[in-house]
């Protein structure tokens, strides 16, 4: 059962029905018991990774928590413990292709052996982390209810694609008292609908260009046409499905962090990477980078650098050691492949060469007298970071390295435009992606510039408001991508 | 000591009115690079030793929190 079938939108407002039925102080069993009805539809008996893992989440949580003298030790043997799943079920053949070669020396051989892997295990792995983690550092007290810990663990909404939560901000909104409010009700039911536009409109659409465009390694302007409509579709995609498990998350009166803040406003990469998939840079931060930042190594490193006379070398330094750790994590997160191991260190070595580099562009800044302060000057700091991230998503769309390697090879071939319609769109359709993409441009122009699209929706008559919601509704009917002939494409993030 | 931590923060990232910033996470005018050298930075300068628990946003908004912080480490 995906998120975007008839089937889950029938689920929701039954669990919803029973949930806001059930008394206030029991409702978080109608959540666990909706979540793992959920989990059994997509995963069948493989849910029991899940359980496992929460399990050992609990128990070493309150080791941790009783045993001050040996808390270390616990944490590192849970941790690695519970990350031995995700390396057995998900990286078992990255991992052999790696160590063969050399266990081959010796005469031997790791095994592969292709696994189902269970959904959501990369974004649960990571919040198991951060609650036996957050638990150490005294940040979060250990639950005591086994059951209320794993329906935070199992919770549908953000079980296929996130966002990534922390049990510590999680605890109260989960299960604290909830009331039905009619006004958030609608205004969740527009997120959602917004959502579904985004996926089912726009992703879709251009998915069928792009798939085909990549499947026959197209050259040229179709080549670049692709890579774009690549970064639309996976920002349509993984957003869109964001917007439906917020929406879906707030009927139940909780709310999910933001994952996304507009980030093709971002005038840099590191303020694009604050703005695309948060929850996952806001995870890194605190669990990798701040961790090996603090270090004795790497603030024995930092002293000595500081005696360089070159402030930027010294910080290039500092910074490089930490991030290197976090963009290769950030890659490998993504897929157990070589190619998205190259796309994390494709973002670390620009955001290096940032660092390193800035003196130099701050004199050419001063020397051109350049105004970095005007509009025009903001617009060309977004083109070049889009410009950016569309390479990395080029990167990141290919089969693997191989691909990406001789299609870049086709990107100088500009001059050469295979026939557009070819790849399975037509005129109609060329024009719907692009009037909703406008649609979906002019909502996030006007949230960047401070305005609540959502308020300010609720605000009008209720007319007008009707207006919107049937607008909304049909559009997805008429356009969405679905019907004899198609099969709504999983999300994207739900792979990883 | 807020002479001292001001120092500090310029030393990091000059040319801001640190005085008078009080949401210098929320509206990342310093970000997550320049809050590890402030933190080497204040843990020589003032011989405390900030760890990863210490890692709270609030711990670092202005000049009174990263006072605060000081204080309590001291």
């Amino acid at each position: 059962m995906s998120y975007i079938t008839l089937k889950f939108l029938i689920f929701i407002v039954l669990l919803m029905g029973i949930y806001y039925l059930f008394p206030k102080k029991y409702k978080w069993l109608v959540i666990l018991c909706g979540s793992f009805y959920f989990y059994w539809l997509l995963s069948g008996k493989i849910i029991i990774f899940n359980i496992i893992a929460t399990f050992i989440a609990f128990i070493t949580a309150k080791l941790i928590e009783k045993n001050n003298k040996h808390k270390k030790g616990i944490l590192i043997s849970s941790v690695l413990l519970i990350l031995s799943f995700l390396a057995l079920l998900k990286y078992n053949n990255f991992i052999s292709s790696i160590l063969n070669p050399i266990m081959n020396i010796f005469n031997f051989n790791i095994p592969y052996k292709k696994f189902l892997i269970p959904i959501g295990i990369s974004y649960y792995t990571l919040e198991l982390i951060s609650y036996l983690v957050d638990v150490y550092r005294k940040k979060c007290e250990a639950e005591n209810n086994y059951f209320k810990l794993l329906t935070f663990f199992s919770y549908f909404p953000k079980l296929i694609e996130g966002p990534i939560c922390k049990y510590r901000d999680y605890k109260e909104k989960m299960f604290s008292e909830k009331h039905f409010d009619y006004e958030k009700f609608k205004s969740a039911w527009v997120l959602i609908g917004y959502g579904f536009i985004k996926k089912l409109i726009i992703a879709d659409r251009l998915g069928i260009f792009v798939d085909n465009a990549f499947k026959s390694n197209t050259t040229g302007m179709v080549l670049i046409m692709s890579i774009i409509f690549y970064t639309i579709q996976i920002y349509c995609d993984f957003s869109g499905c964001m917007n439906i498990v917020s929406g879906v998350s707030e009927l139940f009166g909780i709310e999910l962090p933001k994952n996304f803040r507009r980030p093709f406003f971002s005038k840099s990469i590191e303020e694009f990477w604050r703005r695309w998939h948060i929850t996952l840079g806001d995870w890194l931060k605190e669990y990798v980078f701040y961790p090996i930042s603090l270090s004795k190594v790497n603030l024995k490193l930092n002293e000595k650098v500081r005696k360089i006379k070159w402030k930027h070398i010294a910080r290039f330094i500092t910074v490089a050691f930490p991030l290197f750790f976090v963009w290769f994590l950030n890659g490998l997160w993504h897929g157990a492949s070589l190619k998205y191991v190259v796309y994390g260190l494709y973002y670390y070595i620009l955001m290096m060469l940032g660092v390193l580099l800035k003196p130099l562009l701050d004199k050419i800044v001063k020397l051109f007298k350049i105004n970095t302060k005007v509009w025009s000057y903001r617009f060309f700091q977004i083109i070049r970071t889009i410009i950016i991230v569309c390479f990395g998503m080029f990167l990141f769309r290919c089969d693997d390295l191989n691909q990406f390697i001789k299609l870049s090879q086709g990107l100088t071939n500009t001059f050469i435009t295979n026939n557009i319609f070819a790849f399975g769109l037509t005129y109609q359709d060329f024009l719907v992606s692009g009037i909703f993409i406008v649609i979906i441009f002019a909502v996030e122009l006007a949230e960047e510039l401070g305005y609540n699209v959502r308020e300010k929706l609720n605000e009008q008559n209720l007319i007008f408001r009707w207006i919107v919601y049937l607008l909304i509704i049909f559009s997805i009917l008429i356009f969405g991508i679905y019907g004899r002939g198609y099969a709504a494409k999983s999300f994207i993030y739900g792979g990883f | 000591m807020r002479k001292e931590i001001i120092d500090v923060l310029n030393e990091v990232k000059p040319g801001v009115d640190y005085e008078n910033e009080t949401s210098l996470i929320t509206d990342e005018i310093i970000t997550s690079f320049d809050v590890v050298m402030l933190i080497s930075l204040l843990n020589t300068k003032f011989s405390i030793k900030i760890t990863p628990m210490d890692l709270l946003p609030e711990n670092f908004e202005s000049i009174d929190s990263i006072e605060n912080l000081i204080n309590k480490l001291k």
